[in-house]
């Protein structure tokens, strides 16, 4: 399971990162473009196409990411309330209802992917950006969770098998001011 | 296929039961609302709603403002503006009864004003603002009452993360309904700035003034580390406003000019650019996955036709308007002890919107207030998010109830500026109307 993880949380990491830069890149551009077309009367072209294309792989680039750091928002009221081995059985269902759901997307995307590039799908306007990159990248980034979600299942599966210690409440509260004074520390140098 | 209404009672049920079992609420709406079409209209409607909506929600240059504006806060954070700004804000105000308090409050607006992020706003002011304070004799509910509560400021002055939400979800202009945010956000602001003089002339003890002195050319000079987030907001507001460019360059000129800012101040470094992306993206990503939930089930609610059946109905009671009101703030309030703000607006909006447009209530002017709900609710006890920020990055040590004890006056203040945006809708409506 380890060795898993090991694989799968640089890909996860390296996704995020290419939508980073591609943050940054849309950045550039969009300011390129404001100026452009404001006082040169000169757009960008493909820089509003560019945009979009890269929200698609920032959003499901960094979705895996997210998942390993279990930055996910739910309705804590139950949860830090209950033992251990109850609370393994909340995560199991929550990794079971998270792959059905995006068990689901992945089936319906690939189609959408495929007849994509098939017909050559692309934007309208001067520059005609194709569009199906984007689409393979919602299919890869959905495909790259279902496999941490997988291993998170079995993680939790397990640990309510053996019924061991995962973290108290006390300990999770311990980890988050762990991790908000990390997060601030960072920020501030 | 099933009956609508009986497929709603299962929907309804299933979602409730979900979110219980702490799944995750963009995965929660998403899978009901699959389910609920499934069931109501048939397999191909379920399936067709799955295929387009995640591609066509995220490609989108809309939304794209959202990651841009991330960015630009990250940025803002990294290139140490908050610090900045509390040294100015603290130069200015701090010898005025209540001054350091009023300078978190003023800091803490400004920076909203970049971050956009109520977590982040209040975790930061916690650690730069309450040491300070509580040197200085300050009384610690106060200054912890005072962090939490400004920290929400962020929300409603522009540019906010949450007001583009809403402008999406219920389709109405992002660039009138940031701008309809500035007025109402630093009306809350001022509202603070008062209550805490207030409570500083009554009880001295709570918050002693202090003695240093301060001349001019200190006041002056601290404000040099302040002039790029004042650019910044004039150039991104500005912009907005007089139509220069649209709300998404505005984001992307926003975060050009926090980077440009990062570089000028010597802050640019591998680790701090990548845990920069690192958090941007996890943050753009969480977000979306709960919108495209949210559209998926508001699809699903507007097919069935349960949100016309509904509305028709509660409509047809012919209540006075402000009671549709007064029950959509009781259920954000309740609902705000349990999930965050986004998250409520994703839930609450395809229903609650279309009753309370049609009671007659404008649909900018009701972002504003939504939004400003919102924000009481994650100061209100017994389970305000923020309160929990600042008790955990609390360098000192601090109660809950010390905390919530604290917010109270500013929940006070709070219930009057919603009052005054309630009954004077003009202070919201004017700027917007500006642009039209």
């Amino acid at each position: 399971m380890k060795q898993v993880n090991r694989i799968i949380e640089p890909i996860a990491l390296g996704v995020l990162l290419i939508g980073g830069f591609g943050m940054l890149a849309s950045t550039f551009l969009g300011t390129a473009d404001v100026i452009g077309t404001q006082f040169f009367g000169q757009p960008v072209h493909g820089a509003l196409e560019l945009t979009e294309s890269t929200m698609v792989v920032i959003v499901f680039g960094a979705l895996t990411y997210a998942q390993i750091r279990r930055n996910h928002i739910r309705v804590e009221l139950f949860y830090t309330r209950l033992g251990p081995r109850a609370q393994g059985v909340m995560d199991a269902f929550s990794d079971l209802m998270a792959l059905a759901f995006f068990g689901l997307l992945l089936w319906q995307a690939t189609f959408e992917a495929i007849f994509s590039w098939t017909i050559d799908e692309s934007t309208f306007g001067l520059i005609r950006v194709p569009l199906w990159p984007a689409r393979f990248m919602l299919v890869g980034g959905t495909g790259l969770l279902i496999l941490q979600l997988l291993t998170d299942l079995v993680a939790d599966i397990l640990r309510v098998v053996a019924g061991e210690e995962h973290l108290s409440v006390d300990d999770i509260i311990a980890r988050e001011i762990v991790e908000a004074e990390k997060y601030i520390d960072e920020k501030r140098t | 296929m099933l009956d609508s209404g009986l497929t709603g009672i299962i929907v309804l049920v299933t979602l409730f039961f979900m979110l219980g079992m702490g799944v995750h609420i963009g995965v929660a709406l998403g899978l009901c609302g699959i389910l609920g079409t499934f069931l109501a209209i048939g397999p191909d409607a379920a399936w067709a709603h799955l295929a387009t909506i995640p591609f066509s929600t995220t490609n989108s240059f809309t939304l794209a403002v959202i990651p841009l504006f991330i960015l630009m806060g990250s940025l803002a954070t990294q290139a140490g503006l908050t610090r900045d700004l509390y040294k100015a804000a603290y130069n200015w105000l701090g010898r005025l009864p209540g001054g350091l308090a009023m300078a978190t409050t003023l800091a803490s607006a400004a920076f909203g004003a970049a971050s956009g992020s109520t977590v982040v706003n209040a975790a930061v002011f916690t650690k730069i603002a309450l040491p300070e304070m509580t040197s200085f004799g300050y009384d610690r509910r106060l200054s912890a009452g005072c962090i939490a509560a400004s920290g929400t400021l962020a929300s409603l002055i522009p540019p906010s993360i949450i007001m583009v939400i809403y402008a999406i979800l219920t389709e109405q202009s992002v660039a009138l309904l940031l701008m309809a945010g500035l007025i109402p956000g630093l009306l809350s602001a001022g509202m603070y700035m008062g209550g805490i003089y207030t409570i500083a002339k009554i009880r001295p003890d709570m918050a002693p003034q202090s003695k240093f002195s301060i001349n001019w050319s200190e006041r002056i000079s601290s404000l040099k580390g302040v002039w790029g987030i004042a650019f910044l907001f004039l150039l991104v507001i500005g912009g907005i406003y007089t139509g220069f460019f649209v709300p998404t360059y505005a984001g992307a000129v926003g975060a050009f000019g926090a980077f440009l800012i990062v570089v000028a101040k010597g802050r640019l470094s591998r680790k701090t650019t990548l845990d920069t992306f690192k958090d941007a993206g996890v943050t753009t990503s969480v977000i979306f996955i709960i919108v495209i939930g949210g559209i998926i089930f508001a699809r699903y609610l507007t097919y069935t036709g349960i949100i016309a059946d509904l509305s028709e109905t509660l409509l047809s009671l012919e209540l006075n308007k402000y009671t549709y009101l007064f029950a959509f703030a009781v259920i954000y309030l309740i609902l705000g002890m349990l999930i965050d703000p986004i998250a409520i607006m994703v839930i609450t909006l395809p229903v609650m919107y279309p009753i309370l447009v049609g009671a007659g209530f404008d649909p900018i002017w009701l972002g504003v207030i939504a939004i400003k709900l919102a924000e009481i609710s994650l100061i209100t006890p017994p389970v305000g998010l923020n309160v929990y920020v600042v008790r955990s990055a609390s360098p000192v040590p601090l109660s809950l109830e010390d905390v919530f004890s604290g917010v109270m006056p500013f929940l006070i203040i709070d219930i009057l500026t919603l009052l005054l945006l309630i009954f004077i809708p003009e202070i919201t409506l004017t700027l917007p109307r500006l642009m039209m």
